[in-house]
């Protein structure tokens, strides 16, 4: 198509300016997050914090997934502790009553959640804003009642044990074995988030979320977006439950709790919507924060819940976002 | 069987009265500000909490009654002056959290102001239970229904008769409108979370003989209060009372007929089941998007 | 418009939409040859709008059909429009605010990608190959409509004259064999408006029609090969400009209003 229809010529604005260094800011990302993960063993001194570590990675899968769904799809889940606690519950069921091995229940459980995320995904995001909200409570809050109801199944709200995890034989154990899984499934998340993110799919996603209508009208079945982003991310929230379950060697029907969804919530919330980065932060920092406040174990609810409100209130994009535009404006 | 269903019926209507009132807190915040206070459970909690610390502190009951009610309805009004009317331009995942990150904040504080365990307010009239139609009632029971039946009509002739009432009600139907006619719609929003905090209070006041209080039974209160606020459609305030009425109800039923353990998972399967069949409510009072 | 020939184009039969009592477009029938430029005129209120929006499936009809190219779309959701060739632009812009200039015309060629989830997960070559075509296309279209210079630019930081334009790239870019535009023309001084002319002949010279919602008399007498007029929901005249303009009803209804605001823009 030449141009032959003259518009006025409007001056350059930066923003065509070439980047420095021709990298995508999701392998920007990766190979920072792959530095992190890999210097890890040089600066952690004990087993203690190669728990929290391995505990921020696995906070931080659950938060990539849920950021998909809540910042770039712009929808709301305040119930995804419960695909959490059944990706544990799932992988402890099909390891301790049926016997399947280790690695083939943790792809089960999550097959099955997201199974179950698709049948109740459909209707349920016919909702908006609020409704959606409650919703999305409401169920969180029906599977942790279950779970804590049916104790044949479930053992009650002491929970079940979960076997070892074993790879080839070999029984996994000890923290700097799980500090290289947890780092590297890690990776492997925020890999496949970010592909999804940047690609037809991703900016489908974020057309509908600015505009369901606009999005609808270039050919985006808004629905079935919506549904791939809430099957995504709350299989990536088995997938987590399903590690600690077997990192921790036990479930309880507390994982699934209406609490634990809102810290959930709050760490992408805080660290920052629409940022990989921002979500990975937002774990890290609020899976810290508690560990660093048992000195101060009682103003736990006082700290988490005023900064919630404030990040809310001053920061409403997070803090990654928020930082991002401080220091490109000063530039 | 007939002494054992009124039983049910009565303990079903007091529990959902309750709601009622709760309910009432949600749909008031709700027309005000289009805000879904998650925080308006708390304010049953602060209510119960303080009325007992004012007992403690030697205040007789009526006064212990009134301070935990001001109380209650001081912090509402905290919390729509430094939250709600600065965030009011926000979207709405924005405000469902602050209003979360609200009620965590407030079940700390209440935690470190109070303690962890389990109180209970002394009945207003005794504990000795009465025979009606067969079956077991608390006195206290009576009290529910009656302050419930009591501040309804006070709250029908608030809004009908009163300024503020009036420009309450306006202001939910149109707030540009409002706006426009000179209503100022920031103290209505002040006035709005400040009802609905001493509605809460009321409420935790006249169910802690019977049901205990702690610092963290606001959770479970608020979601059913919301249960029944979206079952009689959100914004109703007639729906609201219904919704209680009928969620206390089927809780109740349920609970001596089906299964006492799955009690607490009516209200949420009846928020599951308005929201997909009929998001409007029994009383539909909400209206769709414009496109 | 005999019916007896291969079906091509646009065609609306009997086209009704109530909103409760309110019949906001009622009995409507017309059609538009491939190729050729329609404009659709009327008051305020008239229903041109929410035509638009059953042209593109955002509303459903109470009644009637609409046809394309021979295939009934009656009643299926946006994004079947979408699919059938139908591309729109809005009368309050619509634009993807969250991201750049070029990404909100990528997002534009959505119905012609179709890069699979595998792929997509694991960001194939096959995918990264898919990816580096959109981006050239999206900037050719940016080139076309003089966005070009901006092209990474985030979108909310445009001028309103060039979000309008980036709306025309973003329909463009899904290669519409039906290009419906909802009063591109609004809000433009006289230049801009002239510019907008200028593309929507060139765009029925390279063979797409063209529908236009418009407010702006020149630009519509100018630029239409045939014009509808509609009056609260119903078809008042149908026929070429001149037609139109001599038409006495339309003169009543609408045009003697139009020239008094011309005559004051003039």
């Amino acid at each position: 198509m030449d141009s032959s229809v003259h518009f006025e010529a409007n001056a350059s604005s930066r923003g065509s300016r070439m980047r420095g260094v021709a990298l995508a800011p999701h392998t920007r990302l990766l190979l920072l997050l792959a530095l992190v993960v890999a210097s890890g063993p040089l600066v952690i001194p004990n087993a203690y914090f190669y728990d929290v570590a391995i505990l921020v990675a696995f906070n931080a899968i659950v938060c990539v997934g849920l950021n998909l769904l809540i910042g770039y799809a712009g929808q709301i889940s305040l119930g995804h502790a419960g695909f959490f606690a059944l990706g544990g519950y799932g992988t402890a069921l099909l390891t301790t009553r049926y016997g399947v091995p280790p690695l083939v229940a943790l792809a089960g459980a999550v097959a099955a959640v997201a199974l179950l995320a698709f049948v109740v995904g459909r209707p349920i995001l016919k909702l908006k804003g609020h409704y959606l909200a409650m919703a999305t409570l409401g169920l969180g809050i029906i599977v942790s009642i279950v779970l804590t109801t049916e104790d044949r199944i479930t053992g009650g709200p002491d929970g079940m044990q979960v076997p070892a995890l074993t790879l080839l034989g070999f029984a996994v154990q000890g923290e700097r074995v799980w500090y290289w899984i947890a780092g590297g499934a890690l990776l492997a998340t925020v890999f496949v988030v970010s592909n999804l993110i940047d690609s037809p799919t991703g900016r489908a996603l974020r057309a509908l979320h600015t505009s369901e209508i606009a999005a609808e009208v270039v050919g985006i079945d808004t629905a079935r977006h919506k549904l791939l982003a809430f099957i995504v991310s709350a299989s990536l929230a088995a997938f987590a439950g399903a590690l600690v379950a077997f990192y921790s060697g036990f479930v309880t029907p507390a994982k699934a709790s209406f609490l634990h969804s809102i810290e959930l919530v709050t760490m992408v919330v805080f660290g920052g919507m629409a940022s990989t980065g921002g979500a990975i932060v937002g774990a890290a920092v609020l899976t810290v924060l508690p560990q660093v406040l048992t000195v101060f174990k009682d103003y736990e609810m006082v700290v988490f819940g005023a900064l919630l409100m404030a990040t809310m209130i001053f920061m409403p994009r997070g803090i990654v976002p928020t930082l991002a535009a401080l220091v490109l404006r000063r530039s | 069987m007939d002494a054992q269903w009124v039983q049910f019926v009565a303990g079903g209507l007091t529990v959902g009265s309750i709601y009622a009132l709760v309910g009432l807190g949600f749909s008031i915040v709700f027309n005000a500000s289009r805000v879904i206070n998650f925080a308006q459970g708390e304010f049953v909690m602060i209510g119960g909490m303080s009325a007992v610390s004012l007992l403690i502190a030697g205040w007789p009951m009526p006064l212990a009654i009134g301070g935990a009610i001001v109380v209650a309805t001081i912090v509402g009004l905290l919390l729509a002056k430094v939250a709600i009317e600065r965030a009011r331009r926000a979207d709405v995942v924005t405000l469902i959290i602050i209003t979360i990150g609200a009620s965590i904040l407030l079940r700390g504080v209440a935690q470190l102001v109070w303690d962890k365990s389990v109180h209970r307010l002394p009945p207003l009239s005794g504990d000795a239970p009465l025979q009606l139609f067969g079956a077991t009632i608390v006195p206290q029971s009576l009290w529910v229904l009656g302050a419930t039946v009591a501040i309804v009509a006070a709250l029908t002739w608030f809004f009908r008769r009163t300024r503020l009432g009036k420009a309450m009600l306006a202001t939910s139907h149109n707030k540009l409108a409002a706006e426009l006619v000179g209503i100022d719609v920031k103290r209505v929003l002040l006035a709005s979370f400040g009802l609905a905090a001493a509605l809460g209070a009321v409420a935790g006041v006249l169910i802690a003989p019977i049901a205990f209080t702690s610092y963290d039974t606001g959770i479970m209160l608020g979601l059913k209060g919301f249960a029944a606020a979206i079952l009689g459609g959100l914004g109703s305030f007639p729906g609201a009372i219904a919704g209680g009425l009928a969620l206390g109800l089927l809780e109740g039923v349920g609970a001596g007929y089906v299964s006492s353990a799955y009690k607490d998972v009516i209200a949420f399967v009846v928020i599951l089941a308005v929201l997909f069949l009929r998001p409007d409510g029994l009383f539909g009072a909400l209206r769709g998007e414009r496109v | 418009m005999t019916t007896g020939r291969a079906p091509s184009g646009l065609r609306v039969e009997r086209l009704a939409k109530a909103f409760g009592g309110v019949h906001a477009i009622d009995n409507l029938t017309f059609a538009v040859q491939p190729g050729t430029v329609h404009s659709i005129i009327g008051p305020n209120g008239a229903g041109k709008t929410t035509l638009i929006n059953l042209l593109t499936g955002v509303y459903r009809p109470t009644a009637g059909r609409i046809l394309f190219e021979g295939a009934d779309l009656t009643g299926m959701p946006p994004h079947g429009f979408a699919a059938a060739g139908i591309g729109r632009t809005f009368q309050n812009l619509q634009v993807f605010f969250n991201m750049t200039v070029v990404e909100n015309v990528m997002t534009g060629r959505h119905r012609l990608e179709d890069c699979g989830l595998l792929p997509t997960l694991l960001r194939t070559p096959a995918l990264a190959r898919c990816e580096r075509e959109s981006r050239a296309r999206a900037l050719e279209l940016l080139r076309f409509l003089g966005l070009s210079g901006r092209a990474d630019a985030r979108a909310d930081s445009l001028p309103y004259g060039a979000l309008k334009r980036l709306e025309i790239a973003r329909a463009l870019a899904g290669e519409p064999r039906l290009l419906l535009l909802d009063e591109p023309a609004a809000g433009l001084n006289p230049t801009e408006a002239r510019e907008i002319d200028e593309l929507i002949r060139k765009l029925a010279g390279t063979g797409t029609t063209v529908v236009l919602v418009e407010h702006n008399m020149h630009l519509v007498m100018g630029v239409s090969d045939r014009i509808v007029v509609l009056d609260h929901g119903r078809l008042l005249a149908e026929g070429t400009p001149e037609t139109v303009r001599d038409d006495p009803r339309v003169v009543d209804a609408y045009l003697g209003a139009a020239q008094e605001t011309e005559a004051a823009h003039a």
